[in-house]
């Protein structure tokens, strides 16, 4: 049964306050200044999801805010060496550089932190007068008579455990849009329900995903090389398993580290977890993080199916 | 996301300005709730489909042939697309089955034994849930929905060891025995979830599906 919620009525509803829905926001304030625009995001405040590397490159940011350096964008440690290494269990060996493609060179690039870059953002879009509401998962979809998405609901409270309704019980809002843009992430909720509705996977291979692990960890300056960004395959994974490691040093003696396995292995006792952690006893990983603190872990799950992957993008009523 | 680059921020930035622009203008045109299809027009010839068309291979060829063999292939086949404006001699490769159905039989494969954690360099993973500032109202319901409660303890177990319990990079999910080791239970550490929606994708019976908590609940990252 629908429930009697107060609503809300929008130009456009963006759901998921990350790169994507951002620079969605902040487009369209550019554009119009006068749009009504709401970006609802499930973490604490925007930033508080995002786990990337990251090196990015800046090219789609050089086009939506040239003027980022300026405006104190937290994108300062550039690329400065670019290595890629195949493990064995006690060596490695580095494959030159020339051998990649230009499109694999990371020059030009930068070392950040995305969940910093995305708070970066987020005060850009407030700027604009976008209004973005942290801690509102948008929890449902709003179909109008003719079966388009109107918008969704978000801002759900005080339901326990068993379903039944608690003291502090809030029904939530409805958030009407002329559009509803969904930039959740891989895999996200709402547009998992989309993709069977439409069935928007029609004419796309089925999505491919990784895992991603990643430790934040500040390490002796003596073992910091602020610029340098390595990328490992093999070791600890067999042939067979797809994946590999990233080791990106940045800023005031940060390394951030993360391990990817692909998800289409097959050994069902593999535990992407416990090869992270094995990795980083490689002799090639260990010296960097010896003497050094771990100050955050996390993971998130990547899409990897790329283009034969891409399912349709459109649905009456959004993206 | 592009995979040999490792990179895909870059794109969704893009996608969100190409759908920003799609629907300014729709709205400027005075329609609403209709489908943006400049969106997906503009998709097709857009910057970010050029960039996946180069490396449409490496991934799947690293599925077919293994990391070693298929990274070489992945290698040769982007300088293909490069110099050939996106000419590849394999076309373009199909991924086939999607993740959940890649998982094979626990008999099939030999268990790993990982070594214990040195609590220097590696560490176990309540320890990691910790770094990650993950927090949720407890007295709300599980929001890792089981489709059928039955399938954890009756299916994924016997025929897959219930690798939930594996690729759950924080430990949501346990499998609890008496003390004799009958009686297998399944628990959901909801509490946990970093929602990195592992579980909605890899669970080898699909039933299991990931769907929002309660507003302000996850990881908080700080600089991640």
């Amino acid at each position: 049964m629908a429930e009697e919620r107060e609503s809300m009525e929008y130009d456009v509803v963006i759901v998921g306050a990350g790169p994507a829905g951002l620079s969605a926001a902040i487009r369209l304030k550019q554009i119009s200044p006068d749009l009504t625009i709401a970006v609802l995001e499930k973490g604490a405040e925007a930033g508080a999801h995002i786990l990337s590397g990251a090196v990015i490159d800046p090219v789609a940011l050089n086009d939506l805010i040239p003027d980022w350096k300026a405006r104190g964008a937290p994108i300062e440690t550039e690329v400065t060496k670019d290595e890629y290494l195949f493990l064995g269990p006690a060596g490695s060996a580095a494959l030159p550089s020339f051998l990649m493609p230009p499109l694999m060179h990371n020059h030009g690039n930068y070392v950040v932190s995305l969940g910093m870059v995305t708070r970066w953002l987020a005060t850009q879009a407030e700027e604009l007068g976008v209004e973005i509401y942290p801690g509102f998962p948008a929890s449902e979809l709003v179909f109008d008579e003719s079966g388009a998405v109107k918008g969704v609901v978000a801002g759900v409270f005080g339901v326990a455990r068993d379903g039944h309704k608690k003291g502090d019980y809030q029904p939530g809002m409805e958030l009407h849009g002329k559009y509803v843009l969904i930039a959740e992430g891989a895999r996200g909720s709402l547009a998992k329900q989309l993709l069977a509705r439409f069935d928007l996977g029609a004419e796309s291979e089925p999505q491919k995903f990784g895992i991603g692990l990643k430790e934040l960890w500040e390490v002796p300056q003596e073992r910091h090389r602020p610029g340098l960004v390595q990328h490992c395959v093999g070791w600890p994974l067999d042939d067979k398993t797809g994946g590999g490691a990233f080791i990106y040093h940045w800023g005031d003696r940060l390394v951030s580290i993360g391990y990817v396995v692909h998800l289409n292995y097959r050994n069902p006792w593999l535990s992407p977890f416990d090869e992270f952690q094995r990795f980083k006893q490689h002799p090639i990983v260990r010296p960097t993080l010896e003497g050094g603190k771990r100050l955050a872990y996390g993971g998130r799950a990547i899409t990897e199916g790329g283009l034969q992957s891409v399912p349709k993008l459109t649905f009456p009523g959004g993206r | 996301m592009n995979v040999p680059r490792i990179k895909g921020t870059h794109n969704a930035m893009r996608s969100g300005m190409m759908a920003a622009e799609a629907a300014a203008a729709a709205i400027a045109a005075g329609r609403m709730r209709d489908e943006l299809t400049d969106y997906q027009d503009g998709y097709a010839t857009s910057a970010v489909r050029k960039e996946l068309v180069k490396v449409r291979n490496a991934k799947p060829l690293l599925s077919r042939f293994g990391t070693s063999i298929g990274g070489f292939l992945g290698i040769l086949d982007m300088w293909t697309t490069t110099l050939l404006g996106g000419f590849s001699l394999f076309g373009t490769l199909k991924h086939g089955k999607s993740d959940a159905e890649a998982t094979e039989s626990a008999s099939k494969h030999k268990k790993i034994e990982y070594p214990k954690p040195d609590g220097v360099i590696s560490f176990d993973k309540s320890s990691s849930v910790y770094l990650s500032n993950t927090n949720h109202e407890e007295d709300q319901p599980v929001h890792l929905k089981l489709t059928d409660p039955s399938v954890p303890i009756r299916v994924n177990l016997p025929e897959y060891g219930e690798p939930a319990r594996l690729y759950c990079p924080v430990g949501v999910y346990e499998v609890l025995y008496d003390d004799d080791g009958s009686n297998p239970r399944f628990q959901i550490n909801a509490q946990n979830c970093i929602h990195c929606k592992t579980c909605d994708i890899k669970d080898p019976s699909q039933n299991i599906n990931w769907v929002t908590p309660e507003g302000g609940g996850g990881p908080n990252y700080p600089m991640m």
